[in-house]
């Protein structure tokens, strides 16, 4: 019986949430797949009936190329993000608490300019005649005709500048709570400082690094602010596509089939991952 | 082992100038109240922590400035600090795996430690889904394994209830037979203390107040603060009568004391079980003086009764089954003691906490 209450407490607790994710998330992407099989008309809307049309164009050389690129700058992005990621949750989490906030709010300090902003300032650095690249060519590290700007690996960069904090903080919320005897304990046992860190305190965080995993990929993977600015024509991802087909062609089935095709690319691995997570959890009770 | 030792945190002198030289195979007890630098002395020694001063050897090794790992000497933490997301024979073979021994011995090694903690079927479980008791053998064991030459324990029965420390204490005292290694305690429970240790050394305020084996420290204690930190104590002061065999006590009178008091000022240390109850004036008897039963506790083993002579109240502790167990509060009753039974505190230093 009492249990029972508990449930029904429970689920009117999360009632709200739920509606929410219902009406802000269910739906709307119901909707988009639906989009995707509709035909397209010449104002920007769909027409009455049903097609595949869409899904027909995707079959173009070109998409394949760009959803491989997008996945790859995904997964470069969040890689580049969790080396630097991990040691640094790892300073601050063994700062002494004040400073700690101190540093804390150097990494969070960037959230206060807007990130289109951001971005514009590295196309600034960047530019031919920008500060970045006169010091680049006055250290003889890049060559004076070399462009530094609207190429792929310009867009990695300023990802991982983009992405970096929101890598930094799951793994800092997780290392804060790490025991740091276990270090300890681990050096005693005759472990160096460097296997100390990566057999006690990288398992220690997983959880952390898992959810900067998310906090990054997903977003990289839909990215079309920084690519559209800092990129080229070489280095296009799917979020772009997806703006162009929804601004400039208007076609929103082609643009809905493209969205489709992230999601799914997306959404099985994550569940996988969480799926794991999960069985880990109730493994340890 | 240690010499000349001085450490500080900041303005803090956490040790000042301690020496100190622990026995190979005996199980060496570091007691003091907390703040008094006995698990700064173990972190040193540990290698946690490098002294500012001073050097620390290991079977006449130096190894003040060796990092934890390169040290033949393994801890028990107060919190075990078993790794979370290994299993415990993972955290049992951590060691071994580390140093890279071959892997048939590590297999071997690590049941036969298992065996030994009698663990084997816990061997898979992961430490989160054992007892406070199973923990802290898994902590043994793990550090056991790398034959250390010494084994230093912080604290290691704090997390447990009185039950399962008594018998986790024969249980360390037999492994400590078995595997003859140097032990070294670090708490600030007497008992566990007195009943474990060949000796201890008690300390406070970053010094070593006396080192000796625990019936020396008991029954000799150096000064006024040892002598209440271990156990529970009368302790007299009065100024020096005569020849020194006997003092006097303001407002109580003369006492006898059991050595010649070399100073003027004299402190006498007599212990509850050694002062006696009685209804009549006794025959004979060295101190005897008059009171009136203040207090008392019930113990079960004993009671202790608190006795109020005027100036100062005198604790005198009874064996269940005595006869005077009916004496209650509001009592007129004698409370004497026999000389030899005190003991003269060799200086009068020590503030009692």
């Amino acid at each position: 019986m009492k249990r029972r209450g508990n449930d029904v407490t429970t689920w009117l607790l999360g009632l709200p949430g739920l509606l929410w994710l219902l009406a802000l998330f269910v739906v709307p992407t119901l909707l988009v797949v639906l989009i995707a099989f509709k035909p397209s008309d010449l104002y920007g809307g769909t027409q009455a009936g049903w097609t595949v049309a869409a899904w027909g164009k995707l079959w173009s050389p070109g998409f394949g190329r760009i959803l491989l690129r997008t996945l790859g700058l995904a997964l470069l992005t969040t890689l580049l993000c969790l080396v630097p990621s991990v040691p640094c949750a790892y300073f601050l989490a063994r700062q002494p608490p004040q400073r700690r906030n101190l540093w804390l709010l150097l990494v969070i300090l960037p959230f206060w300019t807007s990130l289109l902003v951001r971005v514009l300032a590295w196309k600034v650095l960047l530019h031919p005649e920008g500060f970045f690249k006169k010091v680049l060519v006055w250290l003889y590290l890049v060559d004076a005709n070399a462009v530094l700007l609207y190429n792929t690996p310009t867009v990695l960069l300023v990802q991982v500048y983009a992405f970096l904090p929101f890598a930094l903080l799951p793994i800092y919320a997780a290392a804060e709570k790490v025991d740091f005897t276990l270090m300890e304990a681990a050096r005693d046992l005759g472990a160096g400082p460097a296997a100390a860190f990566f057999r006690i305190f990288v398992p220690a965080v997983a959880g952390g690094i898992w959810g900067a995993v998310a906090m990054v990929f997903i977003p990289a993977l839909g990215s079309y602010v920084i690519p559209d600015l800092v990129g080229g024509p070489s280095s296009e991802l799917i979020g772009n596509k997806i703006a162009q087909r929804t601004f400039t062609d208007r076609n929103l089935p082609l643009a809905a089939a493209l969205a489709t095709c992230l999601m799914l690319a997306v959404l099985p691995p994550m569940l996988l991952a969480l799926g794991r997570r999960r069985g880990n959890r109730e493994g340890l009770y | 082992m240690f010499s000349e030792i001085d450490k500080s945190f900041g303005d803090l002198a956490a040790l000042t100038n301690v020496s100190l030289a622990v026995k190979e195979g005996e199980i060496f007890s570091l007691l003091g109240p907390s703040g008094c630098g006995k698990t700064t002395l173990l972190r040193l020694a540990a290698g946690f922590l490098f002294p500012d001063r001073g050097r620390i050897t290991l079977g006449g090794r130096d190894i003040t400035s060796d990092p934890p790992e390169k040290r033949a000497l393994n801890t028990i933490f107060q919190n075990y600090a078993l790794f979370p997301h290994m299993s415990v024979r993972q955290n049992i073979s951590f060691g071994p795996r580390t140093a890279g021994w071959p892997a048939d011995r590590i297999r071997r090694e690590t049941e036969r430690l298992l065996a030994l903690v009698q663990l084997e079927t816990a061997a898979d479980k992961k430490p989160q889904q054992l007892s406070g008791g199973q923990k802290q053998r898994v902590a043994l064991a793990r550090a056991l394994i790398l034959e250390p030459k010494v084994l230093l324990l912080d604290e290691p029965f704090a997390a447990l209830d009185l039950k399962l420390r008594q018998r986790m204490l024969t249980e360390l005292e037999r492994l400590q037979r078995e595997v003859g290694i140097t032990f070294v305690f670090v708490t600030h429970d007497q008992f566990e203390a007195m009943s474990i240790s060949d000796r201890i050394a008690v300390m406070r305020g970053g010094r070593i107040e006396q080192l000796g084996t625990p019936k020396a420290i008991y029954e000799t204690p150096a000064n006024r603060f040892v002598c209440s930190f271990i156990g529970d104590s009368n302790l007299l002061t009065g100024s020096r009568r005569g020849d020194g065999r006997a003092m006097d006590v303001a407002g109580l009178g003369v006492v006898v004391l059991p050595t010649q008091a070399t100073r003027d000022e004299a402190v006498l240390a007599v212990r509850p079980e050694q002062v006696q109850l009685s209804l009549a004036a006794p025959v004979d008897g060295d101190n005897v003086f008059r009171g009136c039963i203040l207090d008392r506790v019930y113990l079960g083993s004993h009671t202790r009764y608190t006795v109020d002579l005027g100036v100062l109240h005198l604790q005198a502790q009874l064996p269940a089954g005595s006869s005077l167990t009916a004496l209650a509060v509001g009592d007129q009753a004698f409370v004497h003691w026999r000389a030899q039974d005190g003991t003269l505190l060799p200086d009068g230093d020590g503030g009692v906490p």
